[in-house]
């Protein structure tokens, strides 16, 4: 895609993974629920560092940390450096088959989870959680679905 | 690229420090959750509708069948009530000849479940009622059979309540029976709560009832919190290991009690306190 993506269509697509964030799944269902807060982030540096970046991902990474009721900062730090990593990756990543992309989102997110996991494990005497390599790994498995979704969406609303 | 991810790193680790510490950041977070309780509504309608189209299913005869058994149950309550009136009133001028001071009755409001945590690892709800409510932090949460667990944010029209059963709570109790008090904690099971530090030789049975001590000023006493199930007593440990059940229904209930101790404390519209 060369066109720029409009603010509209980034806009959309974050209040939409906000709520797809909040949406209640029974228990067996929730072991899988994916990051989408993480994924859109991760798509939207890919696709245009210049409007989606570090900034963006800090300030997505508060709304985060209020959303899943940890400490503030922790998932911030997470998302900015999501973000770099994006930044760093952006033009290969268009060259990359989309089962590689697949296997980069799921890299990322597991980053993600894992740095969230430390500090929250550093800071409150809760269990380590089993369920964050079935999280990155549903996460890795629904990128190519988001990446259409997400397209359609930015498609329609160009400026 | 590179400063600004330093610039956000060091910016992150001074917000974490700050909220572990202090609580200035209180604001931040209950402005963030205003803005966020469209969307909560929003991400409830999925559940609304599948219970809207349950009820359209619901056949006229189980709907009498269910009010009859509601009667059935308010008049038993009824009864139950009356005979509180009377006991409370007698028990108040036993604590006037012990020079005790009197036994307010709390004031409650119904309040409602908006959302529960989507992170089965967290055990925590919203409920529909916030600071224009008059909910305030630290304030005990109560369903029909027992203790729930205690507000720990407030936003404008919505709160965040943790529950009994999260691994970051703990609530004092008291054994109903004969007063021994212990520490009832929370580790990530609905079902199951566990005492702390209970000497070998307490006198807790399995079936006792817990009720909150009240001692830890948060939680008033006297609402019941869980039963014993379980005392195990290991010669090796220095302490019982004691499991009990939280009274309450942690993730059935929808329609939840906000407790203002003081009567006079609770917002008088949608009030229904108790008698």
């Amino acid at each position: 895609m060369i066109y720029q993506p409009s603010m509209l269509a980034v806009v959309i697509t974050f209040m939409l993974s906000v709520i797809l964030e909040l949406i209640y799944l029974p228990a067996m269902i929730s072991l899988f629920r994916p990051e989408w807060l993480v994924m859109t982030v991760f798509f939207w540096t890919l696709r245009s560092p210049s409007t989606v970046g570090i900034t963006v991902g800090f300030f997505i990474g508060l709304l985060l940390d209020v959303i899943s009721g940890v400490y503030l900062g922790i998932n911030a730090l997470a998302l900015s450096i999501v973000s770099y990593l994006a930044i760093g990756m952006h033009k290969r990543f268009k060259l990359y088959p989309l089962l590689q992309q697949s296997l980069v989102a799921f890299v990322v997110v597991i980053i993600h989870l894992l740095i969230v996991n430390t500090f929250t494990s550093l800071l409150s005497r809760a269990e380590a959680p089993s369920d964050l390599l079935l999280r990155a790994m549903f996460s890795g498995f629904l990128w190519p679905i988001l990446v259409v979704v997400y397209d359609r969406i930015s498609f329609a609303l160009r400026g | 690229m590179g400063y600004r991810l330093i610039l956000a790193v060091l910016v992150s680790v001074v917000l974490i420090v700050v909220d572990v510490r202090y609580d200035q950041l209180d604001p931040v977070r209950r402005g963030v959750s205003t803005v966020l309780t469209p969307f909560q509504w929003m991400s409830d309608v999925p559940r609304h509708i599948t219970d809207g189209i349950g009820f359209l299913f619901t056949s006229r005869s189980s709907l009498e069948d269910e009010l009859d058994s509601l009667k059935a149950k308010v008049l038993v309550l009824e009864r139950q009530s009356q005979k509180l009136a009377s006991t409370t009133a007698e028990l108040n001028r036993l604590r006037e000849l012990l020079n005790a001071s009197r036994v307010l009755d709390d004031g409650v409001v119904v309040t409602e479940l908006v959302s529960v945590s989507p992170d089965p690892n967290k055990h925590y709800i919203v409920i529909n009622k916030g600071r224009s409510s008059g909910v305030y932090v630290g304030q005990a949460v109560l369903d029909e059979y027992g203790l729930v667990g205690q507000v720990i944010d407030v936003s404008e029209f919505q709160s965040r309540v943790l529950l009994i059963s999260d691994d970051r709570h703990a609530v004092p109790v008291q054994v109903n029976r004969n007063g021994v008090r212990a520490v009832a904690y929370g580790f990530g099971s609905l079902s199951a709560l566990e005492l702390a530090n209970v000497p070998d030789t307490a006198d807790i049975q399995e079936g006792d009832l817990l009720v909150s001590s009240g001692l830890g000023g948060r939680f008033p006493s006297g609402y019941p919190v869980a039963t014993v199930t379980k005392v195990a007593h290991d010669p090796g440990a220095a302490f019982a290991t004691v499991k009990v059940t939280p009274q309450a229904n942690l993730n059935r209930s929808r329609l939840l009690l906000l407790v203002f101790p003081n009567k006079d404390d609770a917002p008088q519209s949608g009030v229904e306190v108790a008698q």
